[in-house]
C-alpha cells in the first residue's frame, strides 16, 4: 500500500531539477549574449562588417567623384580624401590595427591604407575588383572586395577571390595589349 | 537549522555550472579556431614560385614575349599542371592557379611591379612570396605586399586610362 505514495512522491523531484536546470542555463545565456558583442570571436564578426562598410564608403566615394569628372574614376585613394569624399578613416581595415592617416598628403594616406585600388577600370567593367584587402587583415579567413559596379561582396573562399583577381589581371592585360 | 536544498536548487546550480562551462567552452574554441583556421587555403612554396617564375623567364626567352596566363607554360611544356597549384590540392578541382600572375607587365616596365605573387600563407605570420619584374623573388610582410601591389595597379591602371591627367 505505501509503494505507489512513495513513487507519487518522487515523480515531480526530476520536472522541479530540469526546470532548476533549464532557468540556470537560461541566466547564463542571457548573459552570455549581453557580453557577446565584447567578447573576441564576436568583435571580428563586426571588424568584417565595418570593414565592408568602408569599401561600401569608398565606392560611394567613387561614384560622387565620377559623377563630377565626366564618369572617369579617381587615379588614387589620395585624390578622393583630398577631394572629401571619403575620411581616412575609412581606408582603414579595423581588424589591421592601422592607423588613420592625419594629413590628406598623398603619401600619408598611402602610408595608412588596408585598401588597394585599381585604377583603369570604369563602371562599364562592371563585375571586376574596384578596390580590395589583402586577406591577412582578417588572419587570411576572410577578405572584402568592391566591384566596379560598387557592390560590395565578402569571402572566405581565397580560391574564388584569386580566381577574381586573375580575371582582373587578365583584363588589364588585355586592355594594355589593344591600347598598344 | 540549516535549511534543506530543494532539487530546484540543485537543478538551478547545475543549470548555471553548465551554462558556464558551455559559453567559456565555446568562447575558447572560437578563439582558438581564429588562429588555427581549419580552412586549407591553397598556398605556395619558395620553391615552387621560383619553378613558376623559371619557366616565365624560359618562355620569354623563346618567345620574346612573356605568357599570356600561366597555363600557356603548361602547353609549352616548361611546367606540369601541379606545379600551379598547392601540392595538397587537386588541380583538377579549379582551373585558377595558386599563384596571382600580372600577365599586362612588360619586360621594359619598372623593375619593382609584381609580377607573380601569392596572398595567402600556410601559417599566419609566415611572409608572403612575390616575384618582381626583374625576377627577384622576395619574401613580404602583408603591409609591403600591399604597398608593391598599389604600386602595379596604379602602374598599370596609368597605361591602361592615360586620361587620368589630363
Amino acid at each position: 500500500m505505501e509503494e505507489p505514495n512513495e513513487q507519487e512522491g518522487k515523480r515531480p523531484l526530476i520536472p522541479k531539477f530540469l526546470l532548476g536546470f533549464i532557468m540556470g542555463f537560461l541566466i547564463v545565456a542571457f548573459l552570455a549574449s549581453i557580453l557577446w558583442p565584447g567578447l573576441s570571436p564576436a568583435r571580428e564578426l563586426v571588424k568584417r562588417a565595418i570593414c565592408g562598410a568602408n569599401l561600401n564608403g569608398i565606392g560611394r566615394g567613387v561614384v560622387l567623384y565620377a559623377s563630377e569628372n565626366d564618369d572617369l574614376f579617381p587615379p588614387d585613394f589620395a585624390t578622393l580624401v583630398q577631394a572629401d569624399y571619403v575620411s581616412p578613416l575609412m581606408l582603414t581595415c579595423p581588424s589591421s590595427g592601422t592607423e588613420r592617416a592625419t594629413t590628406t598628403r598623398p603619401a600619408d594616406v598611402e602610408s595608412h591604407c588596408d585598401y588597394i585600388y585599381v585604377p583603369g577600370t570604369s563602371r562599364a567593367s562592371g563585375d571586376l575588383i574596384l578596390a580590395f584587402e589583402l586577406p591577412a587583415n582578417h588572419g587570411q579567413e576572410f577578405v572584402n572586395v568592391l566591384y566596379a559596379d560598387f557592390h560590395v561582396k565578402g569571402t572566405g573562399d581565397m580560391t574564388v577571390f584569386a580566381g577574381e583577381l586573375q580575371r582582373l589581371n587578365d583584363y588589364i592585360a588585355e586592355e594594355r595589349r589593344v591600347k598598344r | 537549522m540549516k535549511k534543506k536544498t530543494t532539487p530546484f536548487t540543485w537543478g538551478m546550480a547545475a543549470g548555471l555550472l553548465a551554462g558556464v562551462v558551455f559559453f567559456v567552452g565555446l568562447t575558447v574554441y572560437l578563439e582558438w579556431k581564429d588562429r588555427h583556421p581549419f580552412r586549407s587555403q591553397p598556398t605556395f612554396s619558395v620553391e615552387q614560385i621560383r619553378k613558376v617564375a623559371g619557366a616565365v623567364v624560359n618562355y620569354e626567352k623563346s618567345n620574346q614575349r612573356r605568357p599570356v596566363n600561366l597555363e600557356a607554360l603548361v602547353k609549352a611544356d616548361l611546367l606540369s599542371t601541379g606545379d600551379l597549384f598547392d601540392p595538397k590540392r587537386s588541380p583538377a578541382s579549379d582551373s585558377n592557379p595558386d599563384v596571382l600572375y600580372f600577365p599586362a607587365l612588360r619586360k621594359t616596365d619598372p623593375a619593382d611591379l609584381v609580377l607573380l605573387c601569392t596572398i595567402v600563407t600556410r601559417k599566419r605570420g609566415e611572409p608572403l612570396l612575390a616575384v618582381m619584374n626583374d625576377y627577384r623573388t622576395v619574401e613580404l610582410s602583408p603591409k609591403e605586399l600591399r604597398t608593391a601591389l598599389q604600386r602595379t595597379y596604379s602602374y598599370l591602371g596609368g597605361q591602361i586610362a592615360r586620361n587620368f591627367s589630363e
